[in-house]
């Protein structure tokens, strides 16, 4: 078995999972429905993933939230500069977020099965983001004593916790996206 | 009421006797949950603690358990929010009063015992609370709260969306400390189970927050962000009605001219 053919599997066995919990949700799917779906013995998902039903549902939940930001990157691949590129991106992510169907239900009417795994996703995210602004900064000059890392580690938190939580902002609003990425986002980073 | 918990000491098996019922059934209702946790918590347990009968406990709260409960998170939180007021009376500038908001508030996190009981045995208690329309809740009520000690110079909404952005970094900190993000990359393909994962990368256990590093939050981050509100709402307005002197948040040359600029164009 290959190493490509070992990470094409297992997305083929999260992908199958994936369905089976948009059909069903998260507490309703077993660890057969998953194989049934996958067209997969039990043995082969302990194979991949041998926590059994938790592990496998946790790395569900991990690879949406993975392939959910590198929608988002998709989005605002094109972005001129900066604050375009970070308007773009609320405007997007809010959007995508409300209109992600699974999550929606799921947060409805069974969260305490999501939540868990997505606190210990969170500091992955902000990596993940991190690294991605920090290659955004790159022809961006900072003013003295805010290094390209800490710019980019308060972006990241910053972006992940409008997207989870607006809060008092409609970031449907294109123009209180502006003001919020002006004043809380990149105010520090331009003064 | 009676004589209150001690302030400072955030043990509750240290907490002084009370003479009043409420007041005991709370302090043993944290004992308990404190180290049982809240699922294992019982009615005769915290009676027992508060040395009153059930027939008293269920007079002084008739909802049972679940108002007992209640009443405890309602005193917790209530004393939290008093606690942070007390710290930002005590500081004129606005710049500190951030700083001891922030300070203060992940002080308090980091050393409750019920919080950190229910963190670390049953997540699934506190995280819907912090997450998603949860945390927009907790934006909702400390926003209400911060606003009027950071209305120097601010409109009504920019002040609640000002205390919003560091109840947003607080967060931040405590639910992922300077740190976590190095240690936790993503996941191989092939290893990485749940049990695991939750062990290994993410604590779940609030930290405290230096001063120092709340201070470079608030002066790199949140007071340019406040100058950019209080411009974006004086330019085209026939005057700007600054802040009080001893208010006044702490501007380099270059900001007061760029704010006069923008006020006399």
């Amino acid at each position: 078995m290959t190493a490509s053919s070992t990470t094409d599997t297992r997305t083929r066995l999260l992908l199958a999972t994936y369905s089976c919990i948009a059909e069903r949700g998260l507490g309703a799917t077993s660890l057969e429905d998953a194989a049934r779906a996958a067209g997969v013995s039990r043995a082969t998902l302990y194979r991949y993933f041998p926590g059994g039903r938790e592990e496998l549902l946790g790395a569900v939940i991990t690879w949406e939230t993975l392939r959910f930001f590198q929608r988002l990157a998709e989005a605002v691949a094109d972005a001129p500069d900066l604050e375009t590129l970070l308007c773009d991106g609320m405007l997007f992510a809010h959007r995508a977020i409300a209109e992600h169907q699974v999550l929606q239900r799921i947060l409805g009417t069974e969260p305490e099965l999501l939540t868990p795994q997505l606190t210990v996703d969170a500091p992955r995210v902000i990596y993940l983001l991190r690294s991605f602004f920090l290659g955004r900064f790159a022809g961006y000059e900072l003013p003295a004593g805010l290094s390209h890392e800490e710019a980019a580690d308060y972006v990241a938190r910053m972006v992940l916790s409008f997207i989870a939580s607006p809060g008092r902002w409609d970031l449907s609003d294109p123009g209180q996206v502006r003001e919020l990425v002006r004043s809380e986002i990149l105010a520090g980073l331009m003064s | 009421m009676g004589v209150g918990v001690a302030v400072v000491d955030r043990d509750p098996s240290h907490a002084p006797a009370s003479t009043d019922g409420r007041a005991r059934v709370r302090d043993a209702t944290l004992r308990c949950v404190s180290r049982f946790g809240l699922t294992k918590t019982t009615v005769d347990d915290v009676a027992r603690l508060a040395g009153l009968s059930r027939a008293t406990l269920y007079r002084l709260f008739p909802g049972g358990r679940e108002e007992i409960v209640g009443a405890m998170v309602t005193g917790e939180v209530a004393a939290f929010f008093r606690r942070v007021g007390e710290e930002m009376d005590g500081q004129d500038e606005l710049e500190d009063r951030l700083v001891v908001a922030m300070t203060s508030a992940a002080g308090q996190l980091a050393s409750h015992p019920v919080l950190g009981f229910l963190l670390a045995h049953e997540p699934e208690v506190v995280l819907p609370l912090v997450l998603f329309s949860g945390f927009d809740r907790v934006l909702d009520a400390t926003s209400a709260f911060l606003a009027p000690y950071l209305a120097d110079g601010l409109e009504a909404e920019d002040a609640r969306r000002v205390g919003e952005w560091v109840t947003r970094l607080l967060f931040s900190h405590v639910a992922c400390p300077p740190g976590a993000a190095e240690a936790a990359a993503w996941p191989s393909p092939v290893s990485d189970s749940f049990r695991g994962a939750v062990g290994t990368s993410f604590a779940l256990r609030p930290e405290p927050l230096e001063e120092q590093r709340a201070r470079w939050l608030v002066r790199r981050f949140v007071l340019p962000g406040i100058r950019v509100l209080r411009e974006a709402r004086s330019v085209g307005s026939s005057g700007l009605s600054g802040p009080a002197p001893s208010d006044e948040v702490r501007m380099t040359t270059t900001d007061g001219a760029k704010l006069a600029a923008a006020v006399t164009t």
